[in-house]
């Protein structure tokens, strides 16, 4: 696993240094050149999030006739607030976030807990188990969206936590990520744990989670992006407003205002926000959990 | 004028229809179709619709709404159940937004059934009608009237009540009645030199003013059209043609296959296919919330679209800049635009405003208990008093149907005096013109017809189809709809 | 010899009851919400609801039959396809794009890096929305009319998705280029070769079991694509943009259960087909390298 540095924001490239010495003249021209071809892209990524940006802050109208230049006409700066309150967000947001925190916390979990088994303990049938675990790898919730939909109806669980989050209680994705990270836990680290008499409980608690815990926190981003950013789900078995999850919730506050159409860019802003947060805040576990498959998975 | 019935005694002959109905009903022979919450044996109106037990109830009764209004409209809904809320102890209305779309709230009504997660009241479309009715989920409202002795609907506009009555009983208890209008730009009717107050009175005419006005270089898609099938059903209806047989399911026989391939059909999507073809017609996917067309309109882009009635407040907010934003409940300046819109009446395929009604109406569940079944009949009756209806129309856009409501002195002055009121008067005479006798579609499969009717108008205006292929397809879909309908309701 | 084998098997067992307890949860979620309901779908196909789905009959396998060599199943299975063409090469080659320009050492470089995985941050919803403002063609920054044409739409909507992903096939590309031992890429230079010659002949090579996962994922994405098309086209205009994900739910909230679940079944099958068909293009064509651990 970890036989690939993934790195992608250290320094660990400028280590080596370089076996030629191009003039100094030469090498900031080329600099230069690549500084105008990256600043380029930049514009390029970032074009659509600067416009709904300054939709979202002009006068709808004003910027309309205006002929929606790349800067603000007639700002105003309460949009956000007014976003807030009219489009009832820090209700939507708080489910959203009571539902992904749920389900991450869960997904940890379970995902810990069988990949320990799988890991460290011998029991019969465990290849057996471990195919039927990454078998649901194959199945979209996608696909068994309309037995699952009637089974939440049977438990009455629409407009619920309970509904919303039940069927993303448990990760197949997570159980094999961190299981190999508990492969990776040296022999001679397990025999010194049970000579210190450690049982399971006590060695997954003292010394597996401890040591795997950034492929734990990365696996944790991973299951809170796409948890906050469910869409099909609440959709399917969100019937009352007051149950809406910010995703849901969005389109449909922007249509609802068409006369004001910089409140739903508003909103939308908003609700990107909180992800902003974590990829700024956990960028480097982010970069791991996304990037974990394609390392040798 | 059409031949008009007395109110009263329309009131009466359903009032009579019900009854024999539920004489039937309770007879046993179609138990299945009598609400199943009932039982179906029993003593009539009173127990289907057990008005007196608020009376009995301990403590407030909860009920819930669902609707799809937004904006205003949301706000008025609103402001009456807090008014509602606030003058009486016994009932606690809770208004619940389902989405924008009538059709995300069908959906999500159906998909409430199995489990009986229903509102105690669900604002739908009027079409919703006859398939409620066979759900065996409502309670029809003249099951109520008569219960209570309440003759409010007498006062309602005889068309009304025939349009949302099945087999002549009353289903739905309020209506929040629309029609549609012809919104165009008068300075781009006078630069082409036509007269702006003489706006386009059948569709042939809207394509005569559309080339006008293309000729005239004023704009180059003087039309833009939000594709929705349901003013197909309007057209369809002011022609006197249906979707389905039977009288477009109105008559006394049973709906067994569709009727859409007809002559009025034909004749309209080739209008609107030639229309296309000029370049004179600009269409817009029909999507919830699909808000181009009133940006044309808004940006001058084009100088003609139709629309509902109930656009009224939002184009005139939206375009002119000219209302006072708090009246609107705005709490910033529109900027004025320099824009001279106007409505007129639906341009029917033969004449001005031969159409149909559309709108929301209000249908009571029956899966609730007893308290709550009484306490939605009791909101009702507060909704329907004439003040309340005169709200509806000031600020929901809603036409006035309660009689009483239209002859009031506040409307009269409304329709008199402001921009808005001149552009809904215009709306409430051509209800006025609506044919009694051909109020236009009752389909128990209606869901699968709008969706068919859809498919046909999308075929051919997006999808490069063919007037008699899209027509003979949605034909045959929507009949095999029904027949799926009448076998599946096994 | 015997004795080893009996403590192991009383090791298995004790061990086995805690294995038990602990695949007990993950094993009660995949139970009820993917094992059930593969069997239910399955079961479901067979009948047809009444409208109300108060009552069901059975209709027989007719309904399979009828269902998968229907219009709609084909048709939804064809966009979804399309849908897979259009998003996940322009993803591909625009995520090594930004990563082969930004993998170099340059002050400051931290910055582009942070832009370029940005996208990560917005949700499907908001992308959509983002680019409904885009290419709507009234109020739009891009006057096209890319959503009210059958022939544009589904590209319409596959730039939101494009656009989304970019994020992620930058952060993972760019893993990869850093991934591949520096050393490699030096002895090329010394070798006198072509950066573009360099790219293909020592860097693609390096980076196919990345691309390949990412295809894997994007392939994915675009099969479950839902909500870019819930929000920017609902299907529209002509069911042109109507997946057959997006027909599922369509049955599912208003439809035919029935056909529904055939139709669920049949994407399923493609699924798997999909699945087995990358795994045996990861087996033969990628080379992994020295074997893990």
């Amino acid at each position: 696993m970890s036989d690939l540095t993934v790195e992608p924001v250290g320094p660990s490239l400028g280590a080596v240094p370089s076996t030629r010495r191009p003039g100094r003249r030469r090498r900031l021209l080329k600099n230069a050149a690549w500084y105008v071809l990256l600043s380029a892209l930049s514009v390029i990524v970032l074009f659509p999030v600067w416009m709904i940006l300054m939709r979202a802050i002009s006068q709808p109208i004003s910027y309309l006739s205006a002929g929606q230049p790349p800067r603000p006409v007639d700002p105003e700066w309460d949009v956000f607030q007014r976003a807030f309150t009219q489009g009832d967000l820090g209700r939507r947001l708080t489910t959203s976030a009571v539902v992904t925190v749920i389900i991450t916390v869960a997904q940890v979990s379970t995902a810990v807990l069988a990949a320990y088994a799988f890991a460290f303990l011998r029991f019969p049938f465990r290849r057996t188990m471990f195919v039927v675990f990454m078998a649901t790898l194959m199945l979209p919730i996608e696909v068994t969206l309309i037995a699952n939909v009637e089974t939440i109806r049977t438990f009455g669980w629409f407009n619920s936590y309970q509904g919303l989050a039940a069927p993303f209680l448990a990760s197949a994705f997570g159980t094999f990520l961190v299981r190999q990270g508990f492969l990776g836990i040296p022999d001679d680290l397990r025999d010194a744990a049970e000579l210190d008499g450690f049982g399971h409980l006590g060695f997954l608690w003292n010394v597996a989670i401890p040591v795997t815990r950034p492929i734990i926190a990365s696996f944790a981003v991973i299951s809170f992006l796409s948890a906050w950013n469910q869409y099909l789900w609440p959709r399917a078995i969100v019937t009352r407003e007051a149950w809406d999850t910010i995703q849901i919730a969005l389109p449909k506050f922007a249509s609802e205002n068409i006369n004001e159409l910089n409140l739903g860019f508003a909103a939308a802003i908003i609700a990107a926000v909180p992800i902003l947060l974590i990829l700024v805040f956990f960028q480097r576990h982010l970069i791991r959990g996304l990037t974990a498959g394609a390392v040798k998975g | 004028m059409t031949t008009r019935t007395h109110p009263r005694l329309l009131g009466l002959v359903s009032l009579a229809l019900a009854a024999t109905l539920l004489a039937a009903a309770c007879g046993g022979d179609s138990g299945e179709e009598a609400a199943p919450g009932g039982g179906g044996d029993g003593d009539g109106a009173a127990e289907l619709c057990p008005v007196d037990a608020l009376a009995e109830a301990d403590g407030p009764v909860d009920i819930t709404l669902w609707h799809t209004y937004v904006g205003l409209t949301n706000r008025t809904l609103n402001a009456l159940a807090d008014e509602y809320n606030s003058t009486q102890d016994a009932v606690r209305v809770r208004v619940e937004n389902q989405g924008a779309a009538y059709e995300e709230l069908l959906r999500k009504y159906r998909q409430g059934i199995p489990s009986g997660d229903l509102p105690t009241i669900g604002v739908m479309e009027d079409t919703n009608t006859q398939f409620l009715a066979d759900s065996g989920t409502i309670v029809p409202a003249a099951v109520c009237a008569e219960a209570d002795g309440y003759d409010g609907y007498d006062d309602f506009a005889p068309g009304v009540v025939d349009f949302y009555s099945v087999d002549g009983v009353l289903q739905p208890a309020s209506f929040n009645v629309s029609t549609v209008l012809l919104y165009y730009n008068r300075d781009h009717f006078e630069q082409a030199g036509l007269d702006p107050d003489d706006p386009p009175e059948t569709l042939a005419e809207v394509a005569e003013y559309a080339r006008a006005i293309k000729a005239a270089g004023v704009v180059d898609r003087p039309v833009v059209l939000n594709m929705q099938p349901w003013f197909v059903e309007f057209w369809l209806t002011g022609a006197g043609e249906g979707l389905v047989d039977n009288d477009n399911g109105r008559g006394d026989g049973e709906t067994t296959a569709g009727a859409f391939d007809n002559e009025a059909t034909h004749r309209l999507f080739d209008q609107l296919a030639t229309m296309r073809d000029e370049g004179l017609l600009e269409p817009v996917p029909g999507t919830e919330g699909q808000f181009d067309h009133y940006f044309a309109l808004g940006l001058q882009q084009a100088s003609m679209t139709i629309e509902t009635s109930t656009a009224v407040t939002t184009i005139n907010a939206v375009l002119e800049g000219n209302l006072d934003p708090a009246e609107l409940g705005l709490d910033f300046e529109l900027p004025p635009i320099d824009i001279n819109v106007d409505a007129g009446p639906f341009p029917g395929l033969d004449a001005a405003n031969q159409g149909q009604l559309g709108g929301g109406v209000w249908y009571l569940t029956n899966t609730g208990t007893d308290e709550q079944i009484a306490a939605a009949w009791d909101f009702v009756k507060f909704v329907n008093e004439p003040e309340k209806q005169a709200l509806w129309h000031l600020e929901g856009s809603y036409l006035p149907v309660r009689q009483t409501t239209a002859q009031s002195q506040e409307i009269q002055d409304f329709w008199a005096n402001t921009r808005p009121g001149r552009w809904l008067k215009v709306a409430y005479d051509g209800l006025q013109n609506v044919d009694p006798a051909h109020p236009g579609p009752l389909i128990g499969p209606y869901t699968e017809t709008r969706a068919a009717v859809r498919e046909a108008l999308d075929g051919l205006m997006f999808g490069g189809r063919g007037v008699d292929d899209v027509i003979a397809e949605a034909d045959a879909t929507i009949t095999q709809a029904i027949e799926d309908y009448n076998d599946e309701n096994f | 010899m015997s004795r080893s084998t009996t403590w192991r098997r009383r090791r298995q067992v004790r061990e086995g009851g805690i294995a038990a307890l602990f695949l007990a949860p993950s094993l009660l979620v995949f139970g009820v919400f993917f094992f059930y309901p593969i069997g239910r779908i399955v079961y479901l196909g067979f009948f047809q609801q009444n409208q109300t789905r108060t009552r069901q009959r059975y209709v027989g396998v007719e309904q399979y039959a009828e269902v998968l060599t229907g219009e709609e199943f084909t048709e939804g299975l064809r966009t979804t396809l399309e849908y897979v063409l259009l998003t996940v090469p322009a993803g591909l080659v625009l995520g090594v794009l930004l990563a082969v320009a930004a993998n170099r050492r340059l002050r400051g470089i931290k910055v582009f890096h942070t832009i370029f995985s940005s996208t990560v941050a917005t949700s499907v919803a908001v992308a959509s929305i983002v680019w409904l403002v885009l290419i709507n063609p009234t109020v739009g920054y891009f006057e096209v009319d890319w959503l009210r044409d059958p022939d544009m739409a589904l590209f319409g909507v596959s730039l939101s998705s494009i656009w989304q992903n970019l994020g992620l096939t930058f952060i993972v590309v760019l893993a990869g280029l850093q991934a591949i031992p520096v050393e490699l890429d030096e002895a090329a230079t010394v070798d006198g070769m072509s950066p573009a010659r360099r790219f293909f002949t020592v860097t693609l090579p390096l980076l196919s079991p990345t691309l390949l996962f990412l295809v894997v994922v994007l392939t994915v994405f675009a099969f479950q694509a839902f909500a870019q098309i819930d929000i920017l086209t609902e299907g529209g205009p002509a069911g042109a943009t109507e997946t057959l994900v997006f027909k599922i739910f369509k049955q599912q909230q208003g439809g035919d259960v029935g056909e529904g679940s055939v139709m669920a079944v049949g994407l399923f099958a493609v699924t798997l087909l999909a699945a087995l068909g990358q795994f045996l293009l990861l087996e033969r064509r990628v080379h992994y390298g020295s074997d893990r651990r």
